[in-house]
């Protein structure tokens, strides 16, 4: 079974990320750059996980890359999930208004 | 009541009719539906147990994928046909996207592969589990329609 050192892989990881940074978005690096620093660190638990599993050969890297992009999936349904929950907030907001409108009519008539 | 004071309170009215309309009838998200919570997360079950079967062959599970499957169709029609609910169904072309890595992405996968490893299905399943949870849990801070009155 081959060994990982997971902390050089990650340090690794977050190297590629500048010089991706630096070769594909040369207007941002350093936006792009945090950007995908950031996206590392939340996924740094399952990027481990899922090293060690192709290392003990449980996984392959066609399944990690699959579960990779499910990740991004799911990145932008949270994105969604947060969008739909400002749109009920500012259902509730409405709702308080009209119950506003209408206690505050009801007092002055 | 004075004249000055009626005239105040006739545009205080008006005011407030004109806006008490406005925003009754902007509605920002659909209301919430008992029907769609309980078919997603009765759905979740049935999907996370047809991905249990993958490391079997494909081939002698494809009335159960088939099953889950048209259940997906059937509440992905029924939250289509729901006022402003375009969120939700962004959602739901998420974990339906034949291209995707999510539930019909892992399915179009499996058929591809014949079998999947347990590894793979096990992460996958924590994937497509939390895909219909975003879903189930939007729906339950949805208000009522009973709130919205």
């Amino acid at each position: 079974m081959a060994t990982v050192n997971f902390q050089d892989l990650f340090d690794t990881l977050k190297t590629g990320v500048v010089d991706l940074a630096k070769g594909t978005v040369s207007d941002c690096v350093s936006e792009a750059t945090t950007a995908g620093q950031n996206a590392l660190v939340e996924m740094k638990a399952d990027i481990e996980d899922w090293s060690m599993s192709i290392a003990t050969g449980e996984m392959d890297i066609k399944d990690v890359e699959f579960l990779i992009a499910g990740r991004k999936e799911l990145t932008e349904m949270h994105g969604l999930e947060q969008l739909g929950i400002a749109q009920i907030e500012l259902d509730k907001f409405k709702n308080g208004m009209i119950d506003l409108i209408v206690g505050t009519i009801s007092k002055v008539i | 009541m004075s004249k000055s004071a009626n005239r105040i309170t006739l545009i205080v009215l008006s005011l407030s009719l004109s806006l008490y309309i406005a925003l009754a009838s902007c509605v920002a998200i659909s209301h919430y539906d008992q029907y769609a919570y309980t078919q997603t997360t009765s759905l979740k079950v049935d999907a996370l147990n047809v991905m249990d079967l993958a490391t079997e062959d494909y081939s002698a599970h494809q009335q159960e994928v088939k099953q889950a499957t048209t259940n997906l169709d059937k509440i992905y029609e029924y939250e289509r046909n729901r006022k402003n609910n375009d969120i939700t169904i962004q959602l739901w072309n998420n974990l339906k996207d034949t291209s995707g890595h999510l539930f019909i992405g892992f399915i179009r996968r499996w058929k591809g592969e014949g079998k999947l490893r347990p590894a793979f299905i096990q992460e996958s399943k924590k994937q497509v589990g939390e895909a219909f949870d975003i879903i189930a849990q939007l729906e339950s801070k949805k208000i009522t329609s009973k709130q919205a009155q």
